[in-house]
């Protein structure tokens, strides 16, 4: 089913598109008086913008650099030109070391990248530890929302799929209750995890780091413990210095969530280094015994480096997974995430994942009423509905185009390049509606009036008005009050 | 000055009264002004549409009628965004870009230098007005400050146009720029998303007690209109040009302008009245 | 040198605009008009307002003491398990043995970080506060410090008064990560809204957070 079916299936729901829609307009209210506190605010989004359009420009020079430095660090640097090679470079790192249990904190690319359902098929438990991540694993779908993954969900549906999965007590709906009960469930799997799975917010080339932040601390928890700690990073990440971290980092959580910034904003530079134990310290011969954390970090193309090389659509590589854009747009209020059928939905999804699949994604750019609310909030000023907009025509001119409604457009256009025919057709055309039963009308105008009154149709239109109008003198002299 | 009015299609066609409107006023503010007869479309269905390659001889056809005009304005902020954004990167050279920048929406206008709108009669519209902001003039043609941004606020020409007329009384909406969901070919497109947000709209509109909806956009408005017939809402929909036609001028002995607006409902019915819009949609 | 690494840099290669098209090179802040927030004269009632934002609590103290002066969500006395950053207020009660042997040993040994599990109350030392956001910049000597900072279910975070810094700007022109492997910005607890936008403090670590800000009165 394509997005009008499942958008017309969400819609129908009045008060549940309701709720969904001031769930999320809740959301855009905060970030409206976050952004408030900072006084430059959109200066701080041009800094943005220009710190990331200019690392596109140059991304080989700065992941040379990164490597470089990263691997100075003590971290292994993989490269993964597709999904599939992103998977089998994870799961075979944690093969090799015999691992069976492993937890990861929200990535949209392992999302991408369908890395669960790959490492469950050889073997690896891989428990996701964001709460809503959590929740949509156990329901066995995907996200409907980059940063609230179960923005859908509501609490009693939570209550039952933690009665059943968890053993909590029938009927809890509270989510200070729920959350406890997640937590504890959880907290066994943090200690028992052999390896911790996290995406990348930032990389940073001059000092080969990476950034993760998290509200929940589930990337901090989850990297605390195991003995491994695998990184997956898109190519877009890649920022010059630790100094451009500063504006992202204050953009971020202000556009995504109205917090002035995320509870952890955790910085590694290599693996987890073990303190070297001072001689009178080491009474036993165990704590001389390294056991410091390995850090893999995978670096993943799966169609990046194709989208760089459109100028059109370049500037959507600065998206930095705020997810304001879903917040601010009307249509993804109203017709919820799994509606888009991808990955990423929403505005930023609707230009990325055709790019990446063009024909299993040509609907999106057409979901989307071109209000340009998304181009407004985005934090890196990626001018989301503009890019839209230039899909449409680019998705056309590859076959990919909408199925319907070619030949009308044909035809009117042919009549608007011609006035006398336009002119003459649509007299002739507003004649004939006129003359019709207005049920027949309302059928033929489908779907405009299921749920639309038709306008009553003139007996005249502008242009026969105007020319009656000045050929009466004397009424051009009444309308002109001025003379 | 040699000025132009551009009158969309479906104005042309659907809504003529419009179309009018907007050439009395301009009148009234001491312009001469041509209705060029060979003017169509501007292009924006087939944009909108993934049609661009049918768009662009549109283009042409415009320049080709409008490039002699000083200034070619438009009761639509939907059609000027589209020649002023789009138009010139649709045909190269300087004639393009001409004429796409001496394109203006009507409000826009009227409220610039050359416009002249102070010199209307103040009128008066003793109306509880709500004025639906046009996403193409509040965000394409930057007339207006939207709620995203933290630029330094821009005045709304409509909005300064409407305030100076007396008795009339803008309404608070709760989401003043949230799009009523019209959006052209997304109306019928993705029809189900369209009509709720239109409804939402119009709730929004009723729980300001507003008795008129107000746009620079009739596209906007007869998606609205439709919707609020449907359901019986006593809501008149109205473009700007309108009401400055109706309050500023004496009246044409068409009798167009004899409004017949319903007095706003009281609190507790506008309540009552957008539980149903909401639990009604489908 | 992979093969994948090979094709990824010529795609990207092939991929990036030619030189002449290339925006102005990134100088950090010198790339637009934008300028750095300066210290606001409030500084500490901001930063206050931010922490408490964020679900901390705050208390202004006096170096000497403020261990003991501190209102505790857990006092140390109640408390079992106590890792702490600070020497006047010694780690206690930890691990198996029922002693800081664990916190020691978790410095050194991966499996002995999990020890830490039960912990109580986690007392760090931040190196500096952001006003801005409410946020501390914090560097866990060890593995253990991180470990502790997450799996206690009471934090408490002192920082000097005088190490505020306005913005996210200034601080990471102070921060000097080559130091370390790890470091991080803390503010407020682990918290979460995934279930219907409701907040819910403690989501996988510390339920409560209290930052201190030490020194206060000299500062002010």
């Amino acid at each position: 089913m394509g997005h009008v079916e499942e958008a017309t299936r969400f819609v129908a729901d009045a008060a549940r598109t309701s709720w969904h829609d001031e769930s999320l307009w809740f959301v855009r209210a905060k970030r409206d008086r976050a952004a408030d506190t900072v006084p430059d605010w959109e200066a701080l989004r041009e800094e943005a913008a220009m710190i990331k359009q200019d690392a596109l420009t140059r991304l080989p020079q700065l992941w040379d650099e990164f490597e470089t430095n990263a691997r100075a660090a003590g971290a292994v640097v993989h490269w993964a030109r597709d999904a599939e090679e992103h998977n089998t470079i994870v799961s075979t790192l944690l093969q090799e070391r015999g691992i069976r249990r492993v937890v990861k904190s929200k990535s949209m690319l392992t999302e991408e990248c369908h890395l669960n359902p790959h490492l469950e098929r050889h073997g690896i438990e891989i428990v996701d530890t964001d709460l809503g991540e959590r929740i949509v694993q156990l329901r066995h779908e995907p996200p409907s929302h980059i940063v609230m993954p179960a923005i859908h969900l509501r609490r009693e549906e939570v209550g039952k799929l933690f009665e059943a999965e968890m053993g909590s007590p029938p009927g809890l709906v509270d989510p200070d209750e729920l959350t406890a009960i997640a937590r504890k469930d959880l907290r066994a799997r943090f200690l028992g995890a052999q390896a911790g799975l996290t995406g990348v917010n930032f990389a940073v080339a001059e000092s080969g780091s990476f950034v993760v932040v998290s509200n929940e601390g589930n990337a901090d928890l989850g990297t605390a413990l195991p003995d491994l700690h695998i990184a997956s990073v898109g190519l877009e990440k890649i920022i010059p210095a630790q100094r451009d971290l500063a504006p992202f980092l204050r953009l971020l959580a202000r556009s995504a969530t109205g917090q002035a910034i995320t509870t952890y904003t955790s910085h590694f530079r290599g693996p987890r280094r073990a303190e070297t134990p001072q001689s009178d310290h080491a009474a036993d011969a165990e704590d001389t015994e390294d056991a410091s954390q390995e850090l893999h970090i995978v670096v993943v193309d799966n169609g990046r480096s194709r989208l760089l090389a459109q100028p059109a659509y370049r500037a959507a590589l600065a998206c930095i997974r705020c997810g304001a854009c879903l917040n601010t747009c009307p249509v993804y209020r109203r017709s919820g995430g799994h509606s888009y059928g991808a990955t990423i939905p929403g505005p930023i999804g609707s230009v990325l994942e055709p790019s990446r699949d063009p024909a299993a994604h040509r609907e999106l750019p057409h979901a989307c009423s071109l209000c340009g609310s998304c181009s407004n909030i985005c934090p890196v000023k990626i001018p989301l509905h503009h890019q839209l907009l230039t899909l449409r025509s680019d998705l056309t001119a590859a076959g990919q185009g909408r199925p319907s409604g070619r030949w009308a457009f044909a035809l009117a256009a042919c009549a608007f390049r011609h006035p006398r025919l336009y002119d003459l057709a649509s007299r002739l055309g507003r004649r004939i509606a006129r003359g019709l039963p207005p049920t027949l009308i309302t059928r033929l105008a489908a779907p405009w009036t299921r749920e639309r009154a038709l306008p009553e149709i003139p007996a005249r239109s502008f242009r026969e008005l105007y020319r009656d109008r000045t050929t009466t003198d004397s009424r051009r002299q009444e309308g002109s009050v001025q003379r | 000055m040699r000025l132009a009015l551009m009158i969309p299609c479906y104005i042309d066609q659907l809504k003529p009264e419009v179309g009018i409107a907007a050439l009395r006023v301009l009148e009234a503010c001491g312009h001469e002004v041509v209705f060029p007869e060979a003017q169509t479309c501007c292009g924006q269905p087939f944009l909108t549409a993934g049609e661009v390659e049918r768009a662009k001889p549109l283009g042409a056809h415009y320049i080709h009628v409008f490039e002699s005009f000083d200034f070619v304005v438009t009761p639509s902020g939907s059609c000027s965004a589209t020649i002023r954004r789009h138009l010139p990167s649709w045909i190269e050279g300087s004639a393009a870009e001409q004429t796409a920048g001496r394109t203006l929406e009507f409000c826009e206008f009227l409220a610039s230098e050359e416009g002249g709108g102070e010199a209307l009669p103040t009128g008066r519209f003793d109306h509880r007005v709500g004025l639906h902001a046009s996403c193409h003039a509040l965000r394409e043609l930057g007339l207006g400050t939207p709620t995203e941004t933290r630029n330094a606020p821009i005045a709304d020409p409509a909005a300064k146009l409407l305030s100076r007329i007396e008795g009339l009384e803008l309404v608070d909406l709760t989401r003043r720029d949230e799009c009523c969901g019209f959006g052209g070919l997304f109306s019928v497109a993705e029809e189900a998303v369209s009509c709720r947000m239109g409804l939402d709209r119009l709730a929004d509109h009723q729980g300001a007690r507003a008795a008129v909806i107000a746009s620079t956009d009739a596209s906007c408005l007869m998606h609205l209109e439709g919707l609020a017939t449907k359901r019986g809402m006593p809501f008149r929909m109205m473009h700007v040009a309108e009401i400055l036609a109706a309050s500023c001028l004496p009246a044409e002995d068409d009798g167009s302008h004899n409004l017949r607006i319903p007095v706003p409902a009281g609190d507790a019915d506008a309540d009552a009245r957008r539980d149903e819009v909401r639990d009604g949609t489908r | 040198m992979s093969a994948a690494r090979d094709q990824i840099f010529a795609a990207l290669r092939a991929a990036s605009p030619p030189e002449g098209l290339r925006g102005s090179t990134s100088k950090g802040n010198g790339a637009t008009e934008f300028s750095w927030p300066q210290m606001p004269e409030n500084a500490v009632d901001v930063f206050r307002a931010r922490v408490e934002q964020a679900g901390g609590t705050f208390e202004l103290a006096k170096e000497a003491g403020w261990i003991a002066g501190t209102d505790w969500a857990l006092p140390p006395k109640e408390a079992e398990h106590v890792f702490s950053e600070w020497p006047d207020l010694p780690s206690r009660g930890l691990g198996r043995q029922g002693s800081a042997a664990a916190a020691h040993r978790a410095r050194f040994r991966n499996e002995s970080l999990r020890e830490l599990a039960p912990l109580d109350l986690c007392v760090l030392r931040g190196v500096f506060g952001v006003v801005e956001n409410g946020a501390v910049w914090h560097v866990p000597a060890n593995p253990a410090v991180r470990a502790a900072a997450l799996l206690a279910e009471h934090l408490v975070i002192a920082v000097d008064a005088a190490s505020l810094v306005p913005s996210l700007h200034q601080a990471y022109d102070q921060i000097q990560l080559e130091a370390a492997p790890f470091g991080w910005f803390l503010c407020g607890p682990s918290k979460t809204a995934d279930i219907e936008q409701a907040l819910v403090f403690g989501a996988h670590g510390p339920k409560t957070m209290r930052l201190v800000l030490t020194n206060a009165s000299e500062s002010r």
